[in-house]
């Protein structure tokens, strides 16, 4: 896979995992946007990584990881999107974005551990070999962490329904 | 506990969540094409000779320390034994001191000397 089909294919997996653990949509873009430049300079300079998913995720991770702890606060995840929807229908819309609302609600309840797990995985749709490597655990671990997150995003969309 | 590997061996609403998950987090189509945009304006890689200008600039800088190094005439010796060979001791018995110092004159220690009390005879 060449650079540009590789980009192309990264980046909105990196957005949608950067926008479920950014506190704002600035933030989640700023981070996909360094890991992605970061990403083509290695690549131009020495050539591909091993694995360029596990390789921007682990950048953008870490960028998020560090902004937050600059940020100290933690916002609502509703501030996350720019309240922009696939549905032109007013209506439609309006229920796709309560919906919608509530499931980064649900992921927002998550815990830290959990939710990048998920997100990786579900959002970023990195395989578990990679999704491990940029969390630094086991397969094992990962696949009990996003097991876990599953069900409790589950239970707690049942229980706002 | 055992866990689902791949979607396929998991409960069947999973992929319904993990869909419902993805689409929650859908960026807008602007926003991908502005953070490519950003990634594709990259500096290309530098060339080869501006990728080997800090090693020559290293090396050449590494050499003139070292012809400089055997240039010099004096070889690091034991400063002891510096100081015994080039010392020179010199009195000034005006002042009543005894100044000991090395060939360049530089003073290295002052000594004061108290002249023996002449016994009456």
């Amino acid at each position: 896979m060449d650079l540009d089909s590789t980009l192309e294919d990264l980046a909105p997996k990196l957005l949608r995992y950067c926008t479920g653990l950014a506190p704002d949509s600035g933030l989640a873009e700023e981070a996909a946007q360094d890991a992605l430049f970061a990403l083509v300079g290695r690549w131009r300079r020495h050539g591909p990584p091993d694995c360029a998913a596990a390789f921007t995720f682990t950048i953008a991770r870490r960028k998020l990881r560090r902004a937050q702890w600059r940020r100290r606060l933690w916002t609502p995840l509703e501030a996350a999107s720019d309240g922009a929807s696939p549905h032109p229908d007013p209506l439609q819309s309006t229920l796709e974005r309560d919906r919608l609302a509530r499931t980064r609600d649900a992921l927002a309840r998550l815990s830290t551990e959990r939710r990048e797990a998920l997100l990786l995985v579900v959002a970023g749709e990195l395989d578990g070999r990679a999704a491990s490597k940029v969390l630094g655990i086991s397969h094992s671990a990962l696949k009990m962490r996003v097991f876990r997150a599953r069900r409790q995003l589950q239970q707690i969309l049942e229980e706002s329904s | 506990m055992k866990t689902p590997d791949h979607p396929g061996s998991a409960p069947p609403e999973t992929p319904r969540l993990d869909d419902a998950v993805r689409r929650a987090l859908e960026p807008p189509p602007h926003q991908v094409e502005r953070v490519l945009h950003v990634a594709r304006s990259a500096p290309p890689a530098p060339s080869t000779l501006r990728r080997s200008l800090p090693w020559a600039a290293a090396a050449s800088l590494l050499l003139a320390l070292v012809s400089f190094q055997l240039r010099t005439p004096e070889s690091p010796v034991d400063p002891r034994s510096e100081t015994t060979e080039t010392a020179v001791l010199s009195l000034s018995n005006a002042s009543g001191l005894v100044q000991l110092t090395a060939g360049g004159g530089t003073r290295l220690l002052v000594v004061p000397v108290h002249e023996p009390e002449r016994s009456p005879r």
